[in-house]
Parts: C-alpha cells; sequence; structure tokens
C-alpha cells in the first residue's frame, strides 16, 4: 500500500504488520506503556561486580534477545564494542542490537553479523555497519530507524523490549546512580539512556569512574540500577567531541546560514520569549552563531534554545540571548562545563524532549529550528538517511520530532553536493514528510512551503524568495539529476515516523 | 606514444587523461557511482565531436559538474587532434552602461570549486579571471573552462565579466566571446591603441559569433595608463567603467601602497571617468581579513566619487555594497527632490528650490543616482 508521502510499503514484513504512515499527527496510541519487571535489591549484597561477564550471566541474557545502549559517548565509545565481544566469547547468539545509534567505531560489528551474533539492528547507522547492512542478506530481519523521541516512544510501549540496557556511565556510585558530566570519559547530557533503564529488564551501568554514594544529580537512578561493572575506560576522549563541530568556513554556506537569520527576522518571530532548536552541523552551527549576534544586537532575549550543546550555544546563555538551554547531547568541553555550574543549562531526556505519544514534548515549544538533510523533494520531504546511491549512512536523530514541533521548520541545505543536486523530484528516502517543513534555505534562495500562505506573505520582498521547482530547474540545468540508484528488492531497513507508522522503506544496493 | 594531461584531481575538478589507442576505451573513475553512465555519455558524445573513434580516454572526477568535464575535455582532445570544432555561441542581452557597479568579486577562471558558486553571493558584477590569478602553465585550460562556465552556469542577475590576458588577447578572445559574457576588462591600459586593439578582435567575433554588444572595463595600472586617462577614456563606446589597480601601480612607481601615495591617480581617475560620463571604480581590497580596513577604504573613495570597487573574497561583497548603500536620510532628501521636480512640472516652473535652496541639473542626478543604490528607482 501506498502512504501519505506516496511510499509503497508493505502490509506486513518479518512477521510484524506494518501501520502506514497516514499524516504528522494522524495516528493515535492504541496501547498502554510496557509493564516492566518489579526490581528487587536486597541491601546486604552489592551491586559492584568484578567483570562483565558475571553481569551477563546474573542478568541471564540468552539467545534471542534484546540489548541497549547509548551513544553520548559517540565516535569515541569502547562500550558496544566491549559487550559485543564479552557476549561473543560466551557464546550467545541471534542478539537484537537496539541501541540509540552506530558510529564508525562500531565497524567490528560486521564481524558480530557475519558470525550471528547480532542477527537484529534497531538503531541509528552512521557510517560503515549502515553501508554493509545496506548491501542486503546481512540481518534476519530489516533494521528499524527511529527518530530520538520515536525510539523513547517504542522502548516505553515494548515494541523495543529491551531485556540488558548497558548504560556507560563517567561517573557512578555503587547503587549505581550516574551522571554524564564528570571524569575522565565525561560526555556531558546522557539523555538518551534514561527512558532504556525505566523500561529495560535488568540495567547494567559500565563506568570507569566509580565514587562514593551518592552521585548527584543521579540522572540514571539507583531504583532502576541492576549492576555495575568497573572497566579501565568507557572510550576515547578525542571520540567524543566529534570533530564535525566546526562552524562552515565555505562562503556559501554562511550565505545559508546568514540567510536562516533572516527569514526568522522577517517572519516576525525575533523577539522576547523566542525559542530555537540548533543543529550540530557546519551550516546549523553557522546559523545559531549568526542568530545569537542578531539577538545581542537588538537586545532581545529568547526562552530556550535545544538541540546538540555547543559552545555557541553556550555563548547565549551566557552572554544574555537565551534564558535557558535544554540540553540532551553535550558537544564540546565548553558545554560539558557549563552543564555542570550553570543551573540555567538543564538535561533533558527523549521522552521529555521529543515523544509524540506522552503529555507533551518540549519540541512542541520550538518557535524555530535549524535542520539539515541529504535531499529534498518539490513536496519538501526531506531525507537525512540514504544517500543518492541509496546507501544507508546517517540515523534519524530528533529530524523528524524538531520538524513536527516547530513553529518554522528550516532546511538548510546547499543545492548541490558535488556534482549532485539536493533538490530532486523523489528523494532516495522520506525521512521527515513535507508537510511538517516549512522553509528550505539554500544558498541560491529560500523556497517556502505553499502550505504556509503566511510566511509567503511575511517574507515577500524581504529574503530572496523562489519556487522550489523553479530552484530545481534552474540547479539541474548545470548539476544533472543523477538516474536513481540500482537497488534490489530486499528491504534493508524500516524508516518509521516518531508515531510508529512506517514513513518508508530502504531496499538493498546494488553493486 | 602520445598522452595528454588536463585538469587536476582537487575538489571540483577533474583530471583528463588521453592516449593513443587502437580502439576506444573510455574510464571514468567517479565517487558516486550513480553518474557513471551519465559521465561516459558525456566522453563519449565530446569525442564524437572530435571525430575521433580510436583513443584511450580516462576520467577521474572529484565532484565535478557536467561543464567542468567537458571543459576538461573539449581542452584535451583539442590539443590530442589539434582541431578547432565549430560551436554555437552562447546568447545573453547586452548590459546597460547605467547599472550599479558597486562590487566586482574576482574569481581565478582555473577554479571550479570557486568559479561555480560565484553567482550567489549578491555582488553587481563578476570577474572571471584570466590574468593574474591563472598562472601561466594553465591559461589555455583556463580559458576553455570560462567559456563552459559563461555558457552553462546560473550568475542570475549579476553581470558578467571576463579579464582576459594582453599577451594572449586573440586566444583568449576567440574562446570566452562564445559564452558571450557582458563585458571585457583589459588589464594594463596604457593607450588609446590598447583599447582599438581590443576593440577590432571583439568586433570580428561578435560579428562571427552573432553575440550582443560587449562593453569594456579598461584597467589602468601603471604610471603611464594614468597619465594618458583621458585618451584612454575616449577610446571606445564601448567603455562604461575604468577600474584603478593599485597593486600594479605602487610597483610601477616604485612606492608604498597607502591611502596618500594613491590619491593621485584616484583623484585623477575619478575626475577624468565622470567627465566621460562613466563610472570610476576603484582597486580591490587586498587584506581579506581587515574588514574594518575595507569598511574605512570604501566609504572615503564613495565620498570620492567612485562608484565601485573590487573584491576578491565573497565576504568582502556585502560590506562594499553596504558602504555604497545611501543612508535613510539621503534616500528621504532624493525622494523630496524628485517630488519637487514632479510639482514644479505640473506647475510648469522652470526653476525649482527646497529647503531654500536651489534645485539644479546636478543635484537631480545626485538624487537619481541615490534612489537607483537604493534599490528605489
Amino acid at each position: 500500500m501506498k502512504n501519505k508521502v506516496g511510499r509503497e510499503i508493505p502490509n506486513e514484513i518479518a512477521g510484524r504488520k506494518l501501520k502506514p504512515f497516514k499524516g504528522a499527527f494522524a495516528t493515535q496510541p492504541d496501547r498502554k506503556h510496557k509493564a516492566t519487571r518489579i526490581k528487587f535489591h536486597d541491601p546486604k549484597e552489592s551491586k559492584v561486580l568484578k567483570s562483565l561477564r558475571e553481569a551477563i550471566e546474573k542478568v541471564g541474557l540468552k539467545d534471542g534477545d534484546t540489548i541497549s545502549f547509548h551513544h553520548h559517548l559517540r565516535n569515541g565509545d569502547y562500550v558496544v564494542n566491549m559487550v559485543l565481544d564479552t557476549i561473543a566469547k560466551m557464546g550467545i547468539k541471534d542478539i537484537k542490537l537496539a541501541g540509540t545509534a552506530l558510529f564508525p567505531i562500531h565497524e567490528k560489528i560486521i564481524q558480530h553479523i557475519k558470525s550471528g551474533v547480532v542477527t537484529r539492528i534497531e538503531s541509528s547507522m552512521n557510517g560503515p555497519v549502515g553501508e554493509f547492512v545496506s548491501q542486503g542478506g546481512k540481518l534476519a530481519e530489516p533494521a528499524v530507524l527511529r527518530s530520538h523521541g520515536g525510539r523513547a516512544r517504542a522502548v516505553a510501549s515494548g515494541e523495543v523490549d529491551i531485556n540488558v540496557a548497558f548504560i556507560a556511565a563517567p561517573i557512578c556510585d555503587d547503587y549505581g546512580n550516574c551522571n554524564g558530566r564528570y571524569g575522565k570519559s565525561a560526555f556531558g547530557a546522557m539523555g538518551y539512556a534514561y527512558t532504556d533503564t525505566v523500561y529495560a529488564d535488568y540495567t547494567v551501568i559500565i563506568t570507569d569512574n566509580l565514587q562514593p554514594y551518592p552521585v548527584t544529580p543521579p540522572i540514571v537512578q539507583q531504583t532502576f540500577v541492576d549492576y555495575i561493572v568497573t572497566v579501565d575506560s568507557i572510550g576515547d576522549p578525542s571520540g567524543i567531541q566529534t570533530g564535525t563541530l566546526r562552524i562552515t568556513r565555505s562562503p556559501a554556506r554562511l550565505k545559508i546560514a546568514r540567510t536562516a537569520v533572516k527569514v526568522l527576522e522577517a517572519a516576525g518571530v525575533l523577539k522576547n520569549g523566542f525559542s530555537v532548536q540548533a543543529g550540530a552541523g557546519g551550516i546549523s552551527l553557522a546559523a545559531t552563531k549568526f542568530l545569537h549576534e542578531y539577538l545581542k544586537k537588538h537586545g532581545i532575549v529568547g526562552s530556550f534554545v535545544m538541540g546538540g550543546t555547543t559552545r555557541y550555544v553556550v555563548d547565549m546563555l551566557e552572554e544574555g540571548t537565551m534564558m535557558k538551554i535544554l540540553d540532551g547531547q553535550t558537544f564540546d568541553l565548553a558545554a560539558i562545563e557549563s552543564l555542570r555550574r550553570n543551573p540555567m543549562h538543564v538535561e533533558i531526556n527523549n521522552t521529555f524532549y521529543a515523544d509524540i505519544h506522552s503529555g507533551g514534548c518540549a519540541v512542541d515549544k520550538l518557535d524555530a529550528a535549524f535542520l539539515g538533510g541529504t535531499e529534498i523533494d518539490l513536496d519538501f520531504n526531506v531525507n537525512v538517511n540514504t544517500h543518492s546511491d541509496g546507501k544507508l549512512l546517517h540515523g534519524i536523530g530528533g529530524h523528524q520530532d524538531v520538524a513536527a514541533g516547530a513553529g518554522i521548520t528550516m532546511i538548510l541545505m546547499p543545492t548541490m553536493r558535488g556534482r549532485i543536486p539536493t533538490i530532486r523530484r523523489e528523494v532516495t528516502t522520506v525521512t521527515t514528510p513535507g508537510e511538517t517543513v516549512d522553509v528550505l534555505v539554500t544558498e541560491r534562495g529560500v523556497a517556502v512551503n505553499p502550505r504556509r500562505e503566511d510566511l509567503i506573505e511575511d517574507l515577500k520582498g524581504k529574503v530572496p524568495l523562489v519556487d522550489i521547482e523553479d530552484l530545481y530547474k534552474r540547479v539541474t540545468r548545470f548539476c544533472k539529476e543523477p538516474k536513481p540508484p540500482k537497488l534490489g528488492d530486499e528491504i534493508v531497513a524500516i524508516i518509521e515516523y516518531r508515531d510508529g507508522t512506517v514513513i518508508d522503506v530502504v531496499r538493498s544496493v546494488k553493486d | 606514444m602520445k598522452e595528454i594531461k588536463v585538469g587536476t584531481e582537487n575538489e571540483r575538478d577533474c583530471l583528463v587523461i588521453l592516449r593513443d589507442s587502437d580502439k576506444l576505451e573510455m574510464d571514468v573513475d567517479t565517487k558516486v557511482e550513480v553518474c557513471r553512465d551519465d559521465i561516459l555519455s558525456l566522453v563519449e558524445e565530446r569525442i564524437r565531436a572530435y571525430g575521433i573513434d580510436k583513443i584511450k580516454v580516462q576520467v577521474k572526477e572529484n565532484g565535478a559538474l557536467d561543464y567542468v568535464i567537458k571543459a576538461r575535455l573539449d581542452f584535451a582532445l583539442h590539443r590530442f587532434t589539434g582541431k578547432k570544432i565549430k560551436e554555437e555561441a552562447f546568447r545573453r542581452e547586452a548590459s546597460s552602461r547605467k547599472r550599479p557597479r558597486r562590487s566586482r568579486l574576482y574569481v581565478p577562471g582555473n577554479n571550479p570549486r570557486l568559479l561555480t558558486n560565484v553567482g550567489i553571493f549578491e555582488s553587481d558584477c563578476i570577474i572571471l579571471d584570466l590574468e593574474d590569478s591563472v598562472p601561466l602553465d594553465q591559461k589555455d585550460s583556463a580559458r576553455f573552462l570560462v567559456k563552459e562556465a559563461l555558457k552553462n552556469l546560473d550568475f542570475g542577475e549579476t553581470e558578467i565579466w571576463v579579464r582576459i590576458n594582453r599577451e594572449f588577447l586573440e586566444e583568449d578572445l576567440e574562446q570566452i566571446l562564445l559564452g558571450a559574457p557582458h563585458g571585457i576588462c583589459v588589464p594594463k591600459s596604457e593607450s588609446k591603441d590598447d583599447i582599438k586593439e581590443v576593440e577590432r578582435i571583439v568586433e570580428r567575433y561578435e560579428k562571427e559569433y552573432g553575440i550582443e554588444e560587449v562593453k569594456f572595463m579598461p584597467i589602468v595600472e601603471s604610471a603611464k595608463g594614468i597619465i594618458n586617462l583621458e585618451e584612454i577614456a575616449g577610446a571606445s563606446e564601448r567603455i562604461v567603467a575604468i577600474a584603478f589597480g593599485a597593486e600594479d601601480f605602487t610597483r610601477d612607481v616604485g612606492g608604498e601602497k597607502s591611502w596618500d601615495s594613491l590619491l593621485y591617480p584616484r583623484s585623477k581617475l575619478v575626475t577624468v571617468a565622470k567627465a566621460f560620463g562613466i563610472q570610476a571604480l576603484d582597486t580591490v581590497y587586498s587584506n581579506v581579513d581587515d574588514i574594518n580596513g575595507l569598511i574605512e577604504e570604501t566609504r572615503r573613495i564613495a565620498k570620492m566619487g567612485f562608484d565601485g570597487k573590487g573584491a576578491i573574497h565573497p565576504e568582502q561583497v556585502r560590506y562594499i555594497n553596504e558602504c555604497f548603500m545611501p543612508s535613510e536620510e539621503e534616500i528621504e532628501y532624493a525622494k523630496r527632490v524628485m517630488r519637487a521636480i514632479e510639482e514644479a512640472k505640473k506647475k510648469g516652473l522652470g526653476a525649482v528650490s527646497l529647503d531654500g535652496r536651489m534645485i539644479d541639473e546636478p543635484v537631480v542626478k545626485r538624487a537619481e543616482r541615490i534612489l537607483r543604490l537604493g534599490g528605489i528607482l
């Protein structure tokens, strides 16, 4: 059947009935949250175990189980590989890997897939694992990709039924209270781990820094923790702070960032109380910096800034252009330091941040958002998962959630990447539906979703407005649209929308 | 064995290698597999265009657009065969004399990465450079690249110029006029004859290619050029602006670049240009990191009567444009001048005054210029 964004979705796949995407707010929840295991801890016994192996034995991990991780250690993470290696040595097989995201450092997983230790993945995949899975024939079931909010929702509902959550922590006490702020492997906010610890049957903390009770603030709480394992190191600090966080130097990209701020100015939203989602991509970082300069110059104080937290976001708080930071992921040392000492820098978890099946989430309160993407079509549907060659290379992050929540969702994107145009008749994969996207900002003009007549009226004469189809034609005149990639029939991944419906599927790439 | 290498493997560029062969061999190395077939058909089309059926072609592209690959292929094939193939000239409307030329952005004609986006920075003019920014051994291939850029890229509303080499007038013009630029910058202009020489060649190709009239911008950058400004300015009807080149001028007179040392050539240039009813354009500001210096110098030359300034980096453009933007008070006053003139016309009055001051022809002209710069007229 075809879903609301015109993508062909099978009715059923690997025994799972698929619900087609019907619209950003069209699908209501139809179940209760997962009932969780009632825990019991004998205070005379110690939660701190000698080895990972002992922990895995104690929680009774077996063939076919689901395990989860959080990705705050990003490309510096040692824990995923450490746990999978141990599981493999113990002879456990057929594991479903349901972490928040995988990075190039996790390339080793490919070996565990080949040997049958890992047979299913429900996680974002950035880089080599995604590329491997794209080839087809690798997993027992298609991978499932979810947004931050969508994953928190699925973990709570039990659609992702986690048996054991392995949680990396740079500081932890002997009862399992931990946070991400202190220690040699500090990474800042720990919000991606929270929902997992609440709903998993068992939670095992892996730490390289055991400290006396109580560790505060207890972001992950003792009430949900079963065991604690100490190791030499949970990660490589140089990989924790990813190298992507540099403001772009490209004049064309700087122009996009400046134009994005002009769009907000023209739309009349830059006034006291304004709130924004700042991205961590090069263009979004620049836009965040220019926005800060604008607010400062005009004496405007916003209410909150959310998203990947960087020193540019911290500047807003410290120089008074924003009242608060809501932080789900902390990217650099300046931001970690700010989280430690500034009470206005507030850590949030993914349910609070973005879960549509909740009493309300923070994305709904955003006036505007800077987002990116790999491709966009003439209906403003955005691809963030695959490249034009069909390879699955990126996770969804908060893209769907923020787009649905923010008052003005802006996609900041150059019209070309190398010899490939980014505006397409048809995108390789639909990640985020066009009905939730308002403005495309490029180096060659600003295209507003025709649905937003009000915005078009506000922006007229103030920013260089273009019709998205005209822009497409102008660019593809000298930057030809490539042929669609040759794809196989096998579905290698399901792209879920944040409400659990299916917005698209990814098919195998033929070489 | 004959081997021809053209282009580079730099970002957005492509390297073409041609070798003798007893059959047709095409080898495309691309990072984007989905583009391979498109690139192969482009290669085949160009080989056929040059009438070859036996050759080994190797293309290594690094995110190069089709116009870059075509330019590299054509130049390689031209060298391989010694042939010139007939091609259609691009159609572009002629430019107007009076349009604003506040900012002109120079871009090296041998750099595809910079060429592709040069049209997006809201400069009034773009200057695709074949001269100082292109090393001698790349002059030939840059000509082909600039021609294809002119034919294929989207420059929006910007006026497009090419700065040619005085040493290669014939070769440069033969190629780049196929791309029908709005105008030609004539560097190192020192006399009437320098302009006339270029004009003769341009006239010939204009006729042959059937393109619209090409405008001229002499660049004066020597002591002799400054002395001969009057004859240069009057040398051709095609001249719409004269630009000053401070770097070469300073070298020529053996001085040091400063506001004081350049005051004479600037003053003379602006005076002569205005006497001939053409625009006076100032030299580039070469320290890209010093935005405050750029703003200060641009404000000063604007007050002298200059109409524009050169930029060597896109980030300089918006500051230059802003310096030439009239202030709100100036725009308001200009509007009142125009209203007063209209009312006087209605009433049939000859002499007009505003706030007790006579409004004469120069005041009206200035008001018109301000409104044009402010985007109102």
